[in-house]
């Protein structure tokens, strides 16, 4: 009981019940199941994004270009399956994965090998990763995906696949933060990057594996949400990755670096989904919406600073750096 | 380094030759300006005016702020005028932002017309291409709209950003003549989906759990119908939650035809733009557009004052879907 | 004489003259009128209100934080000053409303940060969110217009044939140039970038001037706001919304660390300079926008790597010597 008091995720998910049992009241459709499927389906490639986000976040890294590289991804998938006979299940999932793995390799190349600043380097590439679909579309959209295609994320027996997916991704991915020497690097590089290095991490290599991660999720992202919407416009998304990062952030991932879980991440993305629901469902007049939003985000960051603030007061008696 | 140095310099020379090939010229020089490039809607009057540049034998450049953005089209406009364009066509993103630079504009002795939307003092264009005013077509969408609600229940109106005026003016003339001749009907949400197909989408969904009686769902913006339809077809409410807006014939297809969207609305953008350029060229060679004219590949326009009135507005549907070629 | 320059300048201002240079001379080759006194005039008129808003990023940044909402803050006080000059208030009172919105943003962003001890990309990117939306819901969306004619003056008029916002510009620039170089609080804020613990025990109240730092940017972003309400006649909500993330890259550019503690104004006058002539350029020879957008990138990257492979090399060579 009292570990689970610890964790940083219970503040979160606290909040998340409060706000949805305040929702609840308002709109008894809120806790329907047609409401919560689409919360949850609605914001899969977010999810799958800010999971690829977590590492990055976790190594005090952070990666800018994540809506693009979806989208990059999302628009080379949606003209393979349009165009080319050898489209099938297993070929689009490996394209996405190239794709994903290549533009994140970039990335974390140019991070790891010219010790530049992750979010410079994002910066630059994300106007990259976009520019290169919207010059090759000139912004139109591909249209009328095959039904063979869409059908991956559709809701099979009451259970919509894209969830399941999600759910299979963010299980790894803990598993590979948690069990796996990769993992613990991560953990190591963003808790104490020097003494990582003393302790015989290799910072480079682990550097750039966690932004070609990132990029795979990225990859498989455009591929989820091409198949839920059944059409791809290159200029959409776009701004998605200040929402990826504010997911990670409230689920309790520390921007700076060392600590984050990928179950934290899902609290902060579903709670991402309930306050955009959230703000239709309880009839929030349009032009106040925003202002509702950032101030939920505000006061949710700024309640989890001030209880780890007053926690590390209590804990820490001598400080070094 | 000096090898270096000679790469860079080579790299240099093949930029620069490759952007002085870019600008040969023709005779006129028409710079086409729409509110915002990569929308389906603009890219089409893009490829027809392109092609009005080569039927007519003058240079077009089309182009347009990357984002809905009324300060960096003025910029553009700006730059055209020290490029020194022989007309300038515009399809302004604000009414208003856009009058100080078109003024500069005028000073410089370049034509200005605009096409598409208006500007609101109307001395400085000579001539305004016009498919339909802001109340025509925010009007006629209304009546369409409550045609296929059966005139009562509550809808919702997409649109783009809040701060876009195209779309607020049609969903305002909309709204304002469903109030004034359809007392049952009500609108109960106003949304904007960011231009974002994925957004419309979850909006939607969102508004038929928030408004369990909803019985319509009108898109001002082209990523909304289709987004909105999808939503309403996986609901399993095709026909219950009405599905009309402003949307290309070639992206409203396949919602159309399987029932989950009943019309859209919207003129031909690709002729608005061939139109465009054809009276620019016409107005630049010292001539008139004239009423009743004739005009290749677009049809008989009218005139009305300094006014260049195109066809009207189309009315798509599953049945005559396949006719139209944008 | 080479040796001599090598002396004196950096570096990171070297490969950025380079940099301006190349882009010069592309854009002295592709189009005859680029190098016209009107076209650099109005490339200062259309940058001044982009370069000012960095001006203020290069101070924050320097401390090591971060103003995600500055581009919303602009767009605050442009709806404040329309809204304040279209309901009939004069020019000293609308000008005294808006700065006071963006001190008390600033002073928000700088009590999250220095305070309550919110990273700096967190705390700014949730009130980047609030400003937007305070800003949405004064407007209701609308782009407020009919602007009296005599607040023009501010975004249209020239002074010498100098478009008032230009002289503005270097203005600010030399204002903060000598804050930064020659007063005590340009110091605390180099030390704070370094060390802010460090700078904490060796007794620079770092709350103050973290706050002024974030008060400094938001009243930078005031003033932008209202130079484009000025130069377009209209006030909109959305302004200054796609500033931020070029704001970002030309203060990087320019040579400011992201991680704080070195970088100067000059550089990030040079770096917005830069970005604006590419659009510029791209323009006059009438290449369609997209590519600008990768060419932005493109840039970015090429700068940032060049650098540091030179640097790289050097500490090479210099380790060898050693």
């Amino acid at each position: 009981m009292k570990k689970i008091l610890e964790r940083r995720e219970t503040g979160v998910f606290l909040i998340l019940a409060i706000l949805c049992f305040m929702l609840s009241i308002i709109s008894p459709a809120f806790l329907s199941y047609t409401n919560i499927k689409n919360v949850l389906v609605n914001n899969v490639p977010l999810g799958i994004m800010a999971g690829g986000m977590t590492f990055v976040l976790i190594t005090a890294g952070i990666d800018t270009s994540v809506a693009s590289q979806m989208m990059f991804s999302a628009t080379w998938i949606s003209i393979f399956v349009t165009k080319s006979p050898l489209a099938n299940p297993v070929t689009v999932l490996l394209l996405a994965a190239v794709i994903g793995l290549c533009t994140g390799a970039v990335n974390g190349f140019l991070i790891s090998k010219f010790s530049i600043a992750p979010i410079i380097v994002t910066l630059g590439t994300a106007s990259i990763y976009r520019g290169i679909i919207l010059v090759y579309t000139n912004g139109t959209w591909i249209m009328n995906l095959p039904d063979w295609f869409t059908n991956l994320c559709r809701t099979w027996n009451m259970i919509p696949l894209p969830v399941v997916y999600t759910i299979l991704i963010f299980v790894i991915s803990a598993y590979i933060l948690k069990r796996t020497y990769f993992g613990r690097s991560v953990y190591a590089i963003g808790g104490n990057r020097n003494a990582a290095k003393y302790a015989g991490v290799n910072i480079g290599k682990t550097i750039f594996l966690t932004y070609t991660y990132c990029g795979l999720m990225c990859g498989i992202a455009g591929l989820v949400i091409d198949s839920i919407l059944g059409n791809c416009q290159p200029s959409g998304s776009t701004g998605w990755e200040m929402n990826a990062i504010a997911a990670a952030v409230i689920g309790g991932t520390n921007i700076l670096g060392g600590s984050g879980t990928m179950a934290g991440t899902a609290i902060g993305v579903v709670m991402m989904g309930v306050i955009e629901n959230g703000l239709v469902v309880a009839h929030i007049p349009t032009y106040y919406q925003k202002l509702v939003y950032g101030l939920i985000i505000l006061v949710t960051v700024t309640f989890d600073v001030i209880r780890k603030n007053f926690a590390d007061s209590r804990k820490q008696t001598i400080e070094m750096d | 380094m000096k090898k270096k140095l000679v790469m860079f310099l080579t790299g240099v020379a093949a930029i620069t030759f490759g952007m002085t090939a870019y600008a040969a010229g023709d005779d006129y020089t028409i710079a086409l300006i729409s509110q915002q490039i990569g929308i389906p809607y603009f890219e089409t009057s893009n490829v027809w005016g392109m092609e009005a540049g080569e039927d007519l034998g003058c240079e077009v450049i089309y182009t347009g702020p990357t984002a809905s953005d009324a300060a960096s089209q003025a910029n553009i406009v700006q730059d055209m005028i020290t490029k020194g364009v022989d007309c300038i066509a515009i399809s302004p993103l604000d009414a208003s932002a856009i009058e100080p630079a078109l003024k500069q504009a005028q000073e410089a002795g370049i034509l200005v017309i605009t096409w598409d939307s208006d500007v609101t003092d109307t001395s400085l264009r000579s001539v305004y291409v016009n498919a339909a005013s802001y109340q025509t077509l925010g009007e006629h969408l209304g009546e369409r709209f409550a045609e296929y609600m059966g005139g009562e229940g509550q809808y919702a109106i997409i649109t783009s950003v809040l701060t876009s005026q195209a779309n607020s003016e049609w969903a305002r003339y909309a709204t304002e003549y469903m109030e004034a001749n359809f007392p049952d009907m009500e609108r109960v949400a106003y949304e904007p989906c960011d231009d974002d197909q994925s957004k419309a989408y979850s909006i939607t969904q969102n508004l038929m759990i928030a408004y369990p009686d909803l019985k319509g769902v009108l898109g001002v913006t082209t990523p909304a119908p289709p987004a909105a339809a999808q939503a309403v077809a996986e609901a399993g409410r095709n026909g219950e939650v009405v599905v009309t807006g402003v949307v290309e014939a070639s992206v409203a297809k396949s919602y159309l035809e399987d029932g989950s969207m009943q019309e859209a609305n919207i003129w031909h953008p690709g002729k608005l733009g061939y139109l465009a350029v054809y009276t620019a060229k016409t107005l630049l060679e010292g001539n008139e557009m004239t009423d009743d004219m004739e005009v290749p590949k677009v049809g008989t326009i009218d005139v009305e004052g300094d006014q260049v009135i195109m066809t009207e507005i189309l009315d798509i549907t599953a049945q005559n879907v396949n006719e139209f070629d944008f | 004489m080479i040796e001599k320059l090598k002396t004196k300048l950096t570096l990171n201002e070297i490969v950025l003259s380079g940099a301006f240079l190349f882009i010069f001379l592309i854009g002295i080759f592709s189009n005859e009128n680029f190098l016209s006194i009107r076209n650099i005039l109005s490339l200062f008129q259309q940058m001044s209100e982009m370069g000012i808003m960095a001006m203020g990023l290069t101070l924050v940044i320097i401390t090591g934080g971060m103003d995600l909402s500055s581009g919303t803050t602009m767009g605050l006080c442009a709806v404040v000053s329309g809204l304040c000059l279209t309901h009939g208030i004069g020019l000293a009172l609308t000008f005294a409303i808006s700065l006071s919105v963006a001190v008390l943003c600033g002073i928000l962003n700088g009590v999250l940060i220095a305070v309550v001890k919110i990273p700096p990309m967190i705390a700014t990117l949730g009130t980047q969110m609030f400003f937007n939306g305070i800003a949405l819901a004064l407007s209701q969306g609308n782009s407020i217009s009919g602007i009296p004619e005599k607040f023009y003056f501010l975004g249209q008029a020239k002074v010498a044939g100098v478009p008032l916002q230009m002289i503005l510009l270097f203005a600010f620039a030399a204002i903060l140039f000598i804050i930064l170089k020659k007063k005590v609080i340009g110091q605390q804020i180099y030390s704070i970038g370094n060390n802010s613990k460090a700078s904490l025990y060796s007794g620079i109240r770092t709350t103050r001037v973290i706050l002024f730092v974030y008060i400094v940017c938001s009243v930078l972003c005031c003033f932008a706001g209202n130079i484009q309400v000025s130069r377009v006649a209209t006030a909109r909500a959305d302004m200054g919304t796609s500033f931020l993330m070029i704001c970002i890259s030309a203060v990087v550019l320019g040579g400011t660390s992201i991680d704080g503690g070195n970088g100067g104004i000059t550089g990030t006058v040079v770096g917005i300079l830069i970005f604006a002539m590419i659009g510029n350029i791209m323009n006059l020879v009438g290449i369609s926008p997209f590519w600008q957008q990768l060419a932005t990138g493109s840039i970015l990257v090429l700068v940032v790597v060049f650098n540091k492979t030179i640097e790289m090399q050097k500490y090479k060579i210099k380790s060898r010597k050693v």
